[in-house]
């Protein structure tokens, strides 16, 4: 049996063959002080009555303690879910409108009823009136030709 | 007419409600079942936390968040286990979140070492004030501080056997790891609290003097 085995063994319900290595093992007796001098010198000591007082009355006080958390705890729920009532209500309502319908703002123009007129508008020239017509038609066949 | 006899009544002791049975009469609202599950595990808790704690009402405050936040994780879980036909490990989480709160009291405040050291100084002083009792109160608080000092595991199982006294098996399953894993641990934790308390107490370190 290794050492090694055998201390992990001796922590806890050793059994005859362990106890019987330890025995005659000068590694694992030293294993053993030194275990039983840690344990003694990490162990606090036994609580005051001072100390054991302090538990009086921890049942009531952790349950009052309790009661009180899963109060709070309720009413911010309640807060939680009034508010996300009120967000839905207000969300139904912006969509129970509808689809937002397009409005088309268009410019009519009448044309007034002389649209001779409607060519001459205040401030600007006639230029009708400017008209300068040029016969580009092609003169007779013969005129102006050399004989 | 001779009238029938009785039968005999035979007093059975009433079998303890389990941690499972406990928790959810509490989340149905009996008072009674949490009373005593904090009756159960109250000392056990506090010998843990003490540990951590400065004065007994702060380990007393511990204890107290310990319960309540192992009460909201039954609040928790309990539809999800009674769902999956699982047992309520009330005991493991409680341990667990005490040294868990334990580390953290240790972690915000340097706090570790005040009030054990002190309690046993004061103890020890009055008690015998012997050279050989101060040798030995020097030698205990050079073991805790070096418990302090342990890596996290190795200091979850220590304190959950010796402060709790705890069996490997439950350690193990308090702690998720396996029963040799825990035991594992432990030897370690030992070597190692041996080899810092040989250097703690020489002579030549710095720290080696008064606690």
């Amino acid at each position: 049996m290794r050492c090694e085995d055998a201390e992990l063994k001796l922590l806890e319900n050793p059994d005859a063959e362990v106890l019987a290595h330890a025995r005659q093992c000068a590694s694992c007796q030293g294993f053993m002080k030194d275990l039983s001098l840690v344990t003694a010198h990490a162990t606090l000591p036994a609580p005051t009555p001072a100390q054991r007082a302090a538990l009086d009355g921890l049942a009531e006080a952790t349950w009052s303690q309790w009661r009180r958390a899963q109060r709070r705890q309720r009413s911010w729920l309640g807060y939680a879910a009034a508010a996300g009532f009120g967000a839905l209500v207000a969300s139904a309502g912006f969509w129970s409108a509808g689809p937002v319908r397009e409005v088309v703002v268009e410019r009519v123009v009448e044309a007034p009823a002389d649209a001779a007129g409607a060519e001459v508008k205040a401030g600007e020239p006639n230029l009708a009136a400017l008209e300068v017509f040029f016969d580009v038609t092609w003169p007779e066949t013969l005129e102006g030709d050399a004989p | 007419m001779t009238p029938r006899p009785l039968p005999a009544l035979r007093l059975v002791p009433k079998e303890p409600a389990s941690d499972g049975a406990l928790c959810r009469q509490f989340l149905a609202g009996d008072a009674q079942a949490f009373g005593e599950l904090i009756q159960r595990y109250q000392d056990l808790v506090f010998a843990l936390v003490r540990r951590y704690a400065a004065t007994p009402d702060e380990a007393r405050d511990l204890t107290q968040r310990a319960f309540l936040q192992a009460f909201e994780a039954a609040r928790r879980s309990l539809p999800r286990l009674v769902a999956a036909d699982g047992d309520v490990p009330f005991k493991a989480w409680l341990l667990r979140i005490a040294i868990n709160l334990g580390k953290n009291q240790v972690r915000d405040g340097a706090r570790w070492l005040r009030a054990p050291l002190e309690a046993l100084d004061g103890a020890s002083s009055t008690c015998e004030g012997t050279h050989d009792a101060l040798e030995r109160a020097e030698a205990e608080a050079l073991t805790r501080r070096a418990v302090s000092k342990l890596p996290r595991r190795q200091r979850e199982v220590f304190t959950l056997r010796i402060d709790a006294g705890l069996p490997f098996a439950e350690i193990a399953d308090t702690l998720g790891i396996s029963e040799g894993n825990a035991k594992s641990h432990f030897h370690h934790a030992v070597k190692r609290l041996r080899d810092e308390v040989r250097a703690l107490s020489s002579p030549l370190h710095p720290e080696g003097g008064t606690p």
